[in-house]
């Protein structure tokens, strides 16, 4: 069983290149398989849009949720300081990955509709090269229609254009007909579409290579899951060479990790991706008790 | 004058794109050199290049003098806050070291974003795509309206290191471009004349400074030239009757560190 964490580089001094690279190496000596960075290219003091993901699994009992975030007006907030800061997410995954051998690096997940396919797929190509095949590109579609509006980007359409752009990386990459990008012979990255609604399931099974859902209960897990292998299955392609990953805010006690851990896995998740929040002083002492929890040393 | 060296990101066979990068770049800075230079967007493509960002990356972490600049952003193609972040970070991880420089030609077709459908004026675009940037770097809540571009109360970060606008150099143009780009309340930090010949370096900085009257003299001024013309280049160089800042020398490869040294030789 894969366990990932989820967590951030703010651009801060306090999270600096020596410590982002620390933290990657300390991940990697713990038996961790990934560090998986969210990406926002800008926040906002006021949203007019809803957060998603408010209501997490109980530790007690996972399948319950538990709401962590705050609402304003009846809107549920992202999790983010009040001058939250993010780095550009491709570098700081080839830092960390710099400074690593083994360690997984993960976008949790990076908002693809953002991008132009045809400059992004020369982003991604050398990602792979600098990171020797180690970067795992987790896409979504986004919540805020205020950061696609500072991003120039159409929000309304954000669906369609994620998953053209899937289709034409995929595409880009194995043909290349334009002669534009470097010939690597590497694989194309795997792809992990993010979220659990109806179009999302359907467009991990038929345009990702896998699906990274996040704060659903076990129970939830279980039902969505079964409908994704149901899209696959329409879609004659095969579990084998998909990855599953279950993501959560995880804030109850370490010994209730193993049985979720568990639970996800029984029904179908290839991994796990825990997001701690950890705090630059104690990640490493955080880091440890969640390897020894999940017995991740031995 | 100072010297650079800019590159397309190939590598050699057998060697590594990092370990490529780090050993020019390091060696580039021991050597005296004074920057490291991308080829820009559309010589990417051309050359089936890595990206000239990241490759600028890997340069940071071996140096820690050298200015690290790209030479031909298209800022039609990407989005201004996606654009914005890339830069601001590399400047972070390079303790400020970073130099922006932007192709205001019409981008290669086949570069454009194929699933916008809209007939866009790139230079428009791309105008209003950097004062999107520079609000984003400098605004602690930033805004900007305009005609492809609206938004307000954006907190972007890391900004660049000072909160600054990183240099900005402009590709040499045609008069009418850069009429353009100083009505947008734009005044080139450098002028980059790209793979120019002695006599179109000359009538570039004199449309310069038609353009621009004397803020034409704080203009930082650029030559880049293929590495086959260098040493000729820098032996013009007095003889020209204007003034060269710098001459960079232009490989369509990630140079051996031999190649690197003998630029300041």
């Amino acid at each position: 069983m894969e366990i990932g964490l989820v967590d951030l580089f703010d651009g801060s001094e306090e999270r600096d290149v020596a410590f982002m690279a620390e933290f990657g190496r300390t991940a990697e000596e713990l038996g961790f398989s990934g560090i998986w960075l969210p990406e926002h290219l800008v926040f906002f003091d006021e949203y007019t849009s809803a957060y998603p993901y408010p209501n997490a699994p109980s530790a007690s009992d996972p399948d319950k949720l538990e709401t962590h975030n705050k609402s304003v007006g009846g809107r549920a907030r992202v999790e983010a300081a009040a001058d939250q800061g993010l780095l550009d997410i491709l570098q700081a995954a080839a830092e960390v990955c710099a400074a690593t051998t083994r360690l997984r690096v993960g976008s949790s997940v990076l908002l693809l509709p953002l991008r132009n396919v045809r400059t992004f797929t020369r982003e991604l190509m050398t990602l792979a090269e600098l990171t020797d095949d180690r970067f795992d590109l987790g896409v979504g579609v986004g919540w805020s229609a205020e950061e696609f509006g500072a991003c120039g980007s159409p929000f309304k359409t954000r669906g369609r254009r994620c998953e053209q752009n899937m289709v034409e990386l995929a595409r880009q990459w194995a043909e290349d007909a334009d002669g534009l990008y470097p010939q690597t012979g590497r694989a194309l990255p795997r792809m992990l579409v993010g979220g659990h609604s109806p179009v999302a399931l359907r467009r991990a099974a038929t345009a990702g290579t896998g699906w990274y859902p996040w704060n659903l209960t076990v129970s939830q897990f279980g039902e969505h899951h079964a409908t994704y292998l149901r899209h696959l299955e329409e879609a004659g392609r095969d579990r084998a060479e998909q990855h599953v990953v279950a993501g959560l805010r995880f804030t109850g006690e370490l010994t209730a990790l193993p049985d979720v851990v568990g639970r996800y896995a029984e029904l179908g998740a290839d991994g796990v991706n825990l997001s701690l929040r950890m705090t630059a002083e104690s990640y490493a002492e955080t880091m440890s008790a969640v390897s020894d929890a999940v017995g991740l040393a031995a | 004058m100072e010297h650079g060296v800019a590159c397309s990101l190939r590598t050699r066979p057998g060697t590594r794109l990092a370990e490529a990068v780090t050993e020019a770049a390091w060696t580039a800075e021991e050597a005296g050199l004074a920057s490291w230079w991308t080829v820009g967007d559309r010589e990417a493509a051309a050359d089936r290049s890595f990206d000239p960002l990241l490759g600028l990356q890997c340069a940071a972490r071996a140096t820690t003098r050298l200015r690290l600049a790209t030479s031909g952003d298209l800022l039609s193609l990407a989005s201004p806050a996606v654009r914005a972040k890339q830069l601001a970070t590399l400047d972070w991880l390079s303790r400020g070291r970073a130099e922006v420089g932007l192709d205001l030609a019409v981008p290669p077709p086949v570069l454009a974003d194929p699933f916008l459908e809209e007939e866009r004026d790139s230079l428009e675009v791309a105008l209003e795509h950097l004062a999107g940037m520079r609000a984003l770097w400098t605004q602690d809540r930033a805004g900007h309206q305009g005609r492809v571009l609206s938004f307000a109360g954006a907190i972007a970060l890391p900004k660049p290191v000072g909160a600054r606008v990183p240099k900005t150099h402009v590709r040499a143009t045609s008069t009418e471009v850069l009429e353009r780009v100083v009505a947008a309340g734009v005044v080139p930090d450098g002028w980059l004349a790209w793979q120019q010949s002695a006599d179109e370096l000359v009538h570039g900085i004199g449309e310069l400074t038609a353009v621009v009257g004397d803020a034409a003299e704080q203009v930082r001024r650029t030559w880049f030239v293929p590495v086959a013309d260098y040493y000729a280049a820098r032996d013009s160089v007095p003889g020209l009757g204007v003034r060269v800042d710098e001459l960079v020398a232009v490989l369509d490869h990630v140079p051996a560190p031999v190649e690197v040294a003998a630029l300041a030789a």
